[in-house]
């Protein structure tokens, strides 16, 4: 009886926190839309929907997910971080250019190329917590130094001839699976955890919540956003590093348009601008319907001047329908 | 004149108001009373065509009207005047009182400014306000913001101005200049509707009352024909006996003392205050008074002098610390400084000390609940669901008893308190004071901080006045005497 009890207090509590995730998240919108948008692209073209497409997809969405993952930290904590793309993009080519340039062993030029995102991170972290610099201009700041220090490594060069098991991580495979998605799931799996299990992570709603109660209410505000900018950047180079494997060299020019593909995943999952809500698994639904969407218009042949303005469109509806429906009357 | 006539309105099912009946006359100033969750903003919501009502008409000057939004109600002469203040802090005054004459102006019109400031100067000294109308907003005081307001309201064509809160946050000079101004606007035949928590107050400026509860009017009175005694026992529905119950308290030995303390607002000051003590500090906006309670938390600097924390000296130099040494605080901003809106009000209440709540690194969910549901019984927070309730669906109220829990919840020793009951309604005013009484009573001491000055009364075993950031004077319970310590609020009595 005892346990019957307890079954049906827990099934309640369990409707009512489902109920809360769709009622607050419009995560039922979202996950409709990714139907529609599935069942569209699978009934125009059947091959969308086969098991390889789906791999490639997921393979596809990775590297802008992985960085998405420290986006919606830094996102939900009230700030912004325009510079991912450049840092991605900084380390994977330092990483190129030490293994190819200067003999590095591969772990080696790995551990220094998540170092240096990190330091980066720590750099944006630092200007926007203690000098004050809004976080919009800090990181533009950093996008642009840190895209010059990219080009400077490599001369302007594309450099290739890395060692083949450094290649691997970006295009190998294992059990049938791209590794990048490996390394995705992974990072969601941890950045989801430490989102929503952890002390770090609820502070990280305190502050974008209301950052002068968060201070009063003791939280080391600088502290974290120190953090947040940091993991921002590591992640960030880990996304340089998986494109950098990828495309089997060191190509200053591209992560060009990341950090807009990120944030504009981010805000379609419905994590809104400001901060103070949020969550991995929306950020995860509005990667997913991106991803959908680029490789969906791709094999029904629609080229890339559409898919952009396909997902301008999508930014916005999804957007504003979040306005919408929590609008404020004045 | 405005009538309302058996007003119902629900929401989800739970009634708001029930049969409202009202009316407001003109070359009235009408007080609105209530608790929080009376009625009053809904009948003004209503009033001022935000909400349909579910039954009962409107009248406007005996012509039933139907506002099928605020706007209708704008251009029927309805206004409201918020608490938050909508002027523009970059532009004059004169812009402001005036900003309806920009509404259609093209990139190159003409804006006139020398006929503006020679209006706006007008209507100031109509007013009796001593003030050059090409001031921006924001070197001006809040109270001649909000006259500011009521003046544009009033050149837009306004004739039934309701007044949400109007004092709280004002100086006694500014209430003055704004009742005077009240005053000239009845004799010019306009509706004032005044809704405040300050019971004495309303029974001053007001010609009729009208006192809600639990969404049904209670009475409509003359002013004369109404005592605050049963005023104030209509508003909470039951015998109301002591306004502020003091708890009786042994009072111990000394817990925080300060030592010729200097920061931003006050000047040398030298105080203590004792285990089971409640300090009440009193002053005039401008005072110090909020600058030093944040000075002992460790927000605002502290440029000279000493603490000592049961006679150990301390080093507070940030909240973080403070709360470490068991000092909490409660601002007087509860919107800014307190809640954090997107989060539950389960969340809200553990976030401070969450590492009472942490299983190594991970939120324990059992211990959440266990501390989440002391509290809210503690406090008697009402609420449908602390775990999945915003904070910012709470009433002001139970918001500002929430924020109370929290810092209960981090078993603090002493409470800094800024304004503690601001904004609170009558029944949840008490069972603050009664929630301090008890925290006294277990140990702790208080220094707290009001603009009211009942409630430093009733509530302090001693008040500490300040003028200007100097201690000018202290009152032991027992001496308590509002006009001495007015007096020495204002730094009259003082030859020096």
């Amino acid at each position: 009886m005892h346990d019957g009890r307890e079954e049906a207090e827990l099934k309640t509590t369990a409707m009512a926190k489902s109920r809360h995730f769709f009622k607050n998240t419009k995560g039922l919108y979202l996950l409709a839309a990714l139907v529609i948008v599935f069942v569209f692209f699978a009934a125009i073209n059947p091959r969308f929907s086969s098991v390889n497409n789906l791999i490639n997809i997921a393979r596809q969405m990775s590297i802008n997910m992985v960085i998405a993952v420290g986006m919606t930290f830094v996102i939900i904590s009230g700030g912004l971080d325009l510079s991912v793309g450049s840092i991605g993009i900084m380390c994977g080519c330092l990483v190129g250019v030490l293994m190819a340039g200067f003999d590095v062993p591969i772990i080696v030029a790995l551990m220094i190329g998540l170092c240096v995102g990190g330091v980066v991170g720590f750099i944006n972290g630092y200007v926007i917590a203690k000098f004050r610099v809004p976080p919009f201009v800090a990181t533009l700041a950093m996008m642009s130094i840190a895209r010059g220090v990219a080009i400077i490594e490599t001369g302007g060069y594309i450099i290739s001839g890395f060692p083949a098991k450094f290649n691997e991580i970006g295009i190998g495979f294992f059990l049938g699976i791209p590794f990048p998605v490996y390394v995705m799931v992974v990072v969601v799996i941890i950045g989801q955890i430490i989102l929503s299990k952890t002390e770090f992570g609820l502070n990280v709603y305190a502050l974008g919540g209301n950052e002068r109660a968060a201070r009063l209410a003791g939280l080391k505000v600088d502290a974290m956003k120190l953090k947040i900018y940091t993991i921002s950047g590591v992640l960030s180079a880990i996304g340089g590093i998986l494109l950098t494997a990828r495309v089997v060299s060191a190509q200053p020019a591209l992560m060009v348009s990341t950090n807009l593909e990120v944030i504009a995943a981010v805000f379609v999952g419905g994590t809104r601008m400001g901060g103070g809500e949020g969550g991995m698994l929306q950020t995860v639904m509005g990667a997913v319907l991106m991803a959908f969407l680029f490789n969906g218009l791709n094999i029904i042949g629609i080229g890339y001047e559409w898919q952009q303005v396909a997902i301008g469109v999508i930014l916005i509806g999804a957007v504003g329908m979040d306005m919408r429906s929590s609008h404020q009357s004045i | 004149m405005l009538e309302v006539k058996d007003i119902s309105k629900n929401f989800r099912g739970v009634h708001a108001l029930a049969r409202v009946s009202a009316s407001f006359y003109d070359a009235e100033i009408h007080g609105l009373v209530g608790e929080n969750g009376a009625g009053k903003s809904t009948l003004m919501k209503i009033v001022s065509g935000v909400y349909p009502p579910d039954a009962g008409v409107i009248n406007l000057d005996r012509t039933p009207v139907s506002f099928t939004s605020p706007l209708d109600a704008y251009n029927a002469g309805i206004r409201i005047v918020h608490q938050e203040l909508s002027l523009i802090r970059s532009l004059s005054i004169a812009e402001n009182m005036f900003i309806h004459k920009f509404r259609n102006a093209g990139p190159f019109s003409k804006v006139g400014r020398k006929k503006l400031e020679a209006d706006a100067q007008k209507t100031l000294q109509e007013w009796n306000i001593d003030l050059d109308a090409s001031y921006k907003i924001k070197d001006v005081s809040m109270g001649v913001r909000q006259l500011v307001e009521i003046a544009r309201e009033l050149s837009t064509g306004g004739k039934i101005v309701i007044l949400d809160e109007p004092t709280s946050s004002l100086t006694y000079k500014e209430i003055d200049q704004l009742f005077g101004v009240m005053k000239h606007l009845k004799q010019k035949r306009y509706t004032l509707i005044f809704i405040s928590h300050r019971l004495n107050e309303v029974t001053d400026i007001v010609d009729r009352i009208t006192v809600l509860r639990d969404g049904e009017v209670m009475v409509t009175a003359e002013k004369k024909d109404l005592t605050p005694v049963q005023m104030i026992n209509m508003i909470a529905g039951r015998e109301v006996k002591d306004l502020f119950p003091k708890t009786e308290v042994e009072i111990g030995k000394t817990a925080l003392e300060v030592r010729k303390l200097s920061g931003e607002g006050f000047n040398c000051l030298d105080f203590d205050v004792k285990w089971g003590e409640i300090l009440g500090i009193a002053g005039l906006v401008g005072a110090g008074r909020s600058e030093l309670v944040r000075c002992l938390y460790g927000i605002n600097p502290r440029y000279t002098g000493e603490i000592y924390l049961d006679g150990t000296k301390v080093d507070i130099d940030s909240p973080e610390k403070a709360i470490r040494h068991s000092v909490g605080f409660l601002s007087e901003s509860r919107g800014i400084d307190g809640i954090f809106p997107d989060m539950t009000v389960a969340l809200n209440l553990v976030i401070l000390k969450i590492r009472d709540v942490i299983k190594r690194i991970f939120l324990d969910k059992k211990r959440i609940r266990e501390k989440h549901s002391r509290l809210v019984s503690d406090l008697n927070i009402v609420c449908r669901d602390p775990e999945h309730q915003k904070i910012s669906e709470l009433s002001g109220g139970n918001q500002q008893k929430t924020l109370f829990g929290r810092l209960l919840g981090s078993q603090p020793k002493i409470l800094l308190l800024d304004e503690p009951t601001r904004g609170v309604d009558i029944a949840n005013k008490t069972e603050i004071h009664k929630v301090m009484g008890k925290f006294v009573k277990a140990g702790g001491a208080i220094i707290m901080v009001s603009s009211e000055l009942d409630e430093l009364i009733g509530v302090s075993d001693r008040i500490l006045v300040l003028h200007e950031g100097r201690h000018v004077g202290s009152f032991s319970r027992g001496g308590l005497n509002k006009e001495a310590i007015l007096l020495c609020m204002m730094d009259v009595k003082k030859p020096n």
